[in-house]
């Protein structure tokens, strides 16, 4: 790797990385796994002065109960989230998406808040996180704020992230019951989403008290199917309300992506097709 | 090849906007990432621009060039851009139409993009959508320009 | 690789059409040595010890536990960094290029371009086909005031670091016109279609034709003609290790010396002579550890000379040029890339009787050195293991504006392969018949068979192979297991392919770069013993079946024995590694050589021994050591005696080292079954394999975990052209598959479970009666897993799908034949 001649620190708490990032700015990048800043840096992609590496920071590698919920710290990888029994217990959805993202080496170096912070439309985590109401925890020089998920990604790789801020953590605002399912169909070379579907469900006698359905990979940001949510909300959930329902992706969506891995028909199909199944996943699980 | 097509619709007349796509203060301004603008011939500017998407920056120079004036309707905005990373060529056709609300104007456009080098063969799968953006920010910041 | 025309080529006797067969099959009867002159291995070791058995591999210690030595490992004392600026345009016009900001950067040593280069480094070589009227143009090692692909060298940094030659690249400035690129090479046919070379006519590199048999009247006696257009895409061959160089002149000593990654040091060697205009003699190739080549080491390369030049200008210091992944995308040859327009001669009982094959091969920008062989191979074997009587391909190489194709796993065959076997199916579709029974009606059964391209196969059992492989996937029992799921409206489909194919490269009259192998057998005063093979193993296990031969015919243990390859400097000569021919070829030279340090050793135990000349005569070798009467002699006694000088046997010399140059008589034809089943989703085109049977006939084999893996890592790469690899340039010529993330090669979990078996059919080629094994994997699986996907989808009167078989590419078909009526 020949990337441009960087700086690197290794700072030992989130104070002195957020001092280092408020000297730097725009000229440094925060490092965590390194599995999109480091290819990019190689490429010259990307070639910041300083890079911050927060992977190590004391506390953040963990998963922790939030009030009722839970809060996924900033070094968290994704394998740690598919086998961390708290977010089995309280967050099955985290669990059931980690597992689908990249390859072993990816999943064990990678973390669900480099991914976010990243912002690529293909990536998984935006569509559970979405369908999760997740919170985005970012401290910076100023202190401390919190945006939902759906604010803080605003389009493709970018967010609403200053350049001297830091995620520290995503919270989870309430735990979710086991009726909910991750379901992707992946891009051959690189794993990533050509389109991916994450339902969380709520039932109560059959019918669907509540509905949350996050789709990533098919536009240039992911997000809520609020249409299809509202079909399907209260209705009794068999095969065929769901179809009907799913039919309307293609509303929720303006411009479907369109790249040499599958064009916009396609993505809208698939869309569809994963909004059925794993809505009937969901209800299954 | 990207390709794209757009509209837009401004809170101008197509005379009052006119002027104000020409202008070169405007087009910094409203060029996402333009941190040079100079003319340097007949609707000819040499630009120097700092694009940016998230963690991926480029700096790239070259020139914008309005040709195939058709004052107040129509023109076509060539541009040729150089960097480190690669490079883009194309022509964006663009369209001034009138609004059926009062003083406003749609603005209608098409770009043709031929992006090259590690952009195009690293980067290819992102460069609609960040075309796209680079569309959307440019009519932006012309809204708050005339706003201002 | 297989030369194709000239004078005393294989295929003239093709090309020159009726007479070819009895000719080309006349001449493997007579390359064949008698069997009475031939001493065969298994007749000088009944029992062998390794020979035959699953022994693991002796390089894989060091490989695995990354204690090998690749270019990249190698540090030499003040060596300096290459890096290359490469074009972003797919054709343009250098109109400047301003060096001085890189020049003066810090840590650069010089910056080069064409001018700087040109006088110390020729153009780029080719082998040369034999073909008449080859249009070769001009391909320097840096672009001479225009570049024609993206990724060619325009101007190499050399600098202190690899980081200050890298940076001093961006400060270079260059100044392109771009020109009309050319990508499509049926549009570059055009008259009015833009030039790839302005001073060539057009882009027409060269027109071939191999035909034979009577192809009117087989075309007048079909019942039906079919035709199918079909395209073997576009592929990057992604070995592991990309390329890399290391050069170094010495002044004083007048000597070159270059490592390298490649498959043929010996071919580079001459070839670098000829570029430097240096004596062969003053130059020494050595290729390290070679991790991975598949055909794309197979070459000689523009950064090859590069490097030598450069190192003469910065002599003595070394100079090293590491590959990145992006340049061995971009910049490393391509392979495949053909359109065939099929014409097929079928009658309703599933018998074809002839085949027309045109075919465009896009050969992009320049000639590397076997561009135009490849495509040529397709149409020799078109015919597969079928015996219809007529066929004829016409080929057009076609340049356009993208990296050369050359070489990749299987070289013209896996083209051919999946042209025979689609139109078995085709055939069989077409006549509602069983793939597996339109097989059997055409498979070729008397051996030598002559095909009507002028090859003489050497040996087959193209049924049994079949028969084996049905059993083993349960044929019969799938096929009414899939009639169910169609029912119950799924789409599970069957797909089979019975591959013949052309190795053990090759006869010298076959070749384009001399056919034959060599190997030295040597062995030290104490007994240990080197041998040094001309061919140049990069993954394959070359190191451990030689050994195994070593070990056996000397009768020691494989440890004794150490395999040296790939070092010019102490290996003979050598042709290299390719076309699966480093066994057959290479081993029997490694048999042949040992079997005469053997011969030596008895002769030598005999006069040490004082043996009678009747006892002589009968020299054993039993536990290690030679037994002559009741007395013996260890095996590094024999060895000490032979060098100590004092017992020599009369004709002989002192020492203990034999070499040996083995020409085979033909090439031989490996084969197999493959059949695979797969199912597809019908609302997202996914295909998922269910199951993949494989029962590969290589001869005799020499080692079946080494078989095993090259079957293994061929299927898997068959598999990533069935369904998921293209390279994919733009309109403009921008490749848009330019990493890993956008080119998918097949990783674990893509692949499905393999149920591998063999049959064995030797040759009489060679006295192993071993065949090759490197590439039948890759040519038997593209289509059995492509005839599976179409099978699949049938119900819906799908007949035909270019690879790779994207989920896009198949949902797309799906609902085009759901909307017919
Ligand atoms: C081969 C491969 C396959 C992959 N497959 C998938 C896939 O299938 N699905 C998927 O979703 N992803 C996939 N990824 C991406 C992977 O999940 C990355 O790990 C993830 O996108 C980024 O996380 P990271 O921890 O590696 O972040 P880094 O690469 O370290 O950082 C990414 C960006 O986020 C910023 N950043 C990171 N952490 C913070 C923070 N706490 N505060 C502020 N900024 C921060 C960095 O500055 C940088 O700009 C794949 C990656 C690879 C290499």
């Amino acid at each position: 790797m020949i990337p441009v001649a960087f700086d690197y620190h290794r700072p030992r708490t989130l104070e002195e990385a957020v001092d280092i990032l408020r000297q730097y700015g725009d000229e440094a990048k925060v490092l965590a796994g390194g599995h999109s800043l480091i290819p990019a840096l190689k490429l010259r992609l990307a070639a910041p002065k300083v890079v911050v590496d927060i992977s190590r920071l004391p506390g953040l590698s963990e998963v922790r109960r939030s009030g009722s919920g839970l809060s996924i710290g900033a070094g968290v990888t994704h394998h740690q989230l598919m086998v961390d029994p708290l977010i089995a217990k309280l967050c099955p959805l985290i669990a059931r998406t980690a597992p689908e993202i990249g390859d072993v080496q990816v999943r064990n170096l990678g973390t669900l808040v480099g991914s976010i912070c990243h912002a690529d439309p293909a990536a998984d985590w935006p569509a559970p996180l979405l369908a999760l109401e997740a919170q985005v925890v970012i401290v910076g020089p100023e202190g401390e704020r919190t945006l939902h998920i759906n604010e803080f990604i605003e389009g493709m790789l970018t967010t609403r992230l200053a350049g001297h801020e830091i995620v520290r953590e995503v919270v989870i605002p309430r735990a979710y019951p086991a009726s909910c399912a991750y379901k992707k169909i992946r891009q051959s070379a690189s794993g990533f989403a050509i389109a991916g579907v994450a339902v969380q469900l709520e039932k109560k006698n059959r019918k669907c008290s509540s509905i949350a359905i996050g789709v990533t990979g098919v536009a240039q940001r992911a997000f809520r199917a609020r249409l299809i949510e509202k079909s399907l909300q209260g209705a009794e959930l068999d095969e065929k309300t769901i179809a009907q329902a799913a039919r309307q992706v293609t509303e929720e969506v303006n411009d479907f992506l369109s790249d040499l891995h599958a064009s916009a028909a396609y993505r809208a199909a698939l869309a569809q097709v994963l909004v059925q199944r794993a809505v009937l996943a969901a209800l299954a699980a | 090849m990207i390709e794209f097509k757009g509209s837009h619709i401004i809170s101008r007349s197509r005379q009052e906007l006119w002027p104000i796509l020409q202008d070169p203060a405007v087009l910094k301004r409203c060029i996402p990432g333009c941190e040079e603008l100079v003319l340097n011939g007949e609707h000819l500017y040499d630009v120097r621009l700092k694009v940016g998407f998230g963690m991926i920056k480029g700096s790239f120079q070259g020139t914008v060039q309005l040709t195939n004036m058709v004052e107040p309707e129509r023109y076509v905005l060539n541009i040729k851009a150089e960097g480190r990373t690669g490079f883009a060529h194309g022509t964006t056709r663009i369209q001034l139409l009138p609004h059926p609300s009062p003083a406003a104007t749609e603005i209608r456009f098409e770009s043709h993009l031929q992006v090259g080098g590690m952009i195009a063969s690293v980067g290819a799968r992102l460069c609609q959508g960040a075309a796209r953006m680079l569309a959307e920010q440019f009519f932006r910041e012309l809204e708050k320009c005339l706003r201002n | 690789m297989a030369k194709t025309a000239g004078k005393k080529s294989v295929t003239r006797t093709g090309k020159a059409s009726a007479k070819a067969p009895r000719r080309a099959r006349q001449s493997a009867a007579k390359a064949a040595p008698p069997a009475s002159q031939r001493v065969d291995f298994f007749k000088l070791v009944p029992k062998p010890r390794f020979v035959g058995k699953p022994v693991k591999r002796k390089e894989d210690v060091r490989l695995i536990t990354g204690a090998g030595h690749y270019v990249d490992d190698l540090r030499l004392a003040d060596m300096l960094h290459v890096e290359i600026l490469r074009s972003p345009h797919a054709h343009a016009r250098i109109v400047s290029m301003e060096v001085e900001e890189a020049r003066k950067a810090s840590g650069v040593v010089g910056v080069f371009a064409y001018k700087e280069i040109s006088s110390l480094c020729g153009d780029v070589p080719l082998a040369h086909p034999g073909i008449p009227d080859l249009k070769v143009p001009h391909h320097p090692v840096l672009a001479d005031g225009e570049v024609n692909f993206v990724g060619e060298p325009a101007a190499a940094v050399v600098a202190e670091s690899r980081y200050a030659a890298r940076d001093a690249v961006d400060l270079i400035r260059v100044e392109y016109e771009p020109l009309p690129a050319v990508v499509d090479p049926e549009k570059a046919l055009a008259p009015d279609a833009p030039k790839v070379h302005k001073e060539l006519a057009d882009n027409l590199s060269f027109s071939w034709e191999v035909k034979g048999g009577d192809l009117d009247e087989a075309f007048k006696k079909a019942d039906r003609i079919i035709q199918q257009r079909v395209r073997s895409q576009r592929l990057i061959p992604c070995a592991l290790e990309t390329r890399g160089v290391i050069a170094q002149y010495l002044t004083g000593e007048e000597q070159l010396t270059v490592w390298t990654s490649t498959q043929i040091p010996h071919i580079l060697r001459t070839q670098l002579s000829g570029m430097l205009k240096l004596p062969e003699s003053k130059v020494r190739v050595v290729a390290p550890e070679v991790g991975g080549g598949f055909g794309s080491k197979l070459n000689v390369y523009a950064e090859e000379g590069l490097l030598s030049a450069l190192a003469r200008l910065v002599a003595p210091r070394p100079v090293k040029w590491i590959e990145t992944r992006r340049e061995n995308m971009a910049a490393t040859t391509h392979g495949r890339d053909q359109i065939g327009e099929l014409s097929i001669a079928a009658c309703a009982d599933g018998t074809v009787l002839g085949v027309k094959h045109d075919c465009i091969a896009d050969i992009g920008a320049y000639h590397q050195l076997f561009t135009a062989i490849i495509p040529t191979l397709t149409g020799l074997m078109l015919a597969g293991s079928y015996r219809f009587p007529a066929a004829r391909t016409t080929l057009k190489g076609v340049f356009t504006n993208k990296m050369p194709t050359d070489a990749y796993r299987g070289a013209g065959r896996p083209e051919a392969t999946f042209i025979i076997e689609r139109i078995m199916d085709l055939v069989a579709a077409e006549f509602n018949l069983d793939p597996v029974e339109v097989r059997r009606k055409n498979f070729a059964r008397k051996f030598p068979f002559s095909t009507p391209t002028g090859l003489a196969y050497d040996t087959g059992d193209y049924e049994k192979a079949l028969n084996q492989a049905l059993k083993l996937a349960d044929y019969q029992g799938r096929r009414a297991r899939q009639a169910k799921a169609r029912d119950e409206g799924r789409l599970v489909g069957i797909g089979l392919s019975t591959y013949v194919e052309i190795c053990s490269m090759g006869p010298s009259k076959g070749m384009a770069a001399g056919g034959w192998e060599s190997a030295t057998v040597r062995v030290s005063p104490t007994g240990s013993v080197e041998v040094l093979t001309g061919t140049c193993a990069h993954g394959q296990g070359q190191e451990t079946v030689f050994a195994q031969i070593t070990a056996d015919v000397l009768g020691i243990e494989m440890d004794q024995v150490k395999v040296q390859r790939g070092d010019t400097g102490n290996v003979p000569w050598g042709v290299g590694t390719f076309g699966s021919r480093a066994t057959a070829v290479g081993g029997t030279a490694v048999f042949e050589a040992a079997r005469r340090v053997l011969e030596k050793m008895k002769k030598v135990a005999a006069a040490a021994l004082g043996a009678s000349a009747a006892q002589a005569a009968r020299v054993q070798i039993k536990n290690g050591k030679f037994w002559a009467g009741k007395k013996s002699l260890s095996f590094a006694e024999v060895a000490f005696q032979a060098h100590r000088g004092l017992v020599i046997p009369e004709g002989e010399t002192p020492g203990l080292e034999a070499t040996y140059f083995f020409e085979p008589g033909n090439f031989t034809f490996p084969f197999g079954a493959h059949i695979c089943q797969v199912e597809v989703d019908r609302d997202t085109g996914e295909v998922s394999i269910q199951g993949y049977w494989a029962v590969d006939d290589c001869g005799k084999p020499m080692n079946p975990l080494l078989i095993d893996g090259q079957v293994h890592g061929g299927i898997a790469q068959g598999l990533g052209q069935a369904l998921y690899e293209e390279a994919v340039y733009d309109e403009s010529g921008q490749l848009l598959t330019g990493t890993l993330m956008d080119y998918a090669v097949p990783k674990a979990t893509h692949m499905p479970w393999l149920h591998c078996e063999r049959t064995e059919t030797p040759t009489d080629v060679n006295p192993l009666g071993v065949k090759g094994v490197g590439e039948a994997g890759t040519i038997g699986s593209t289509p059995a897993i492509v005839n599976a996907v179409i099978d699949a989808l049938r119900p819906l009167g799908i007949k035909h799908l270019d690879m790779p078989l994207r989920p896009e590419k198949v949902w797309r078909a799906i609902k085009k034949a759901a909307a017919a009526p």
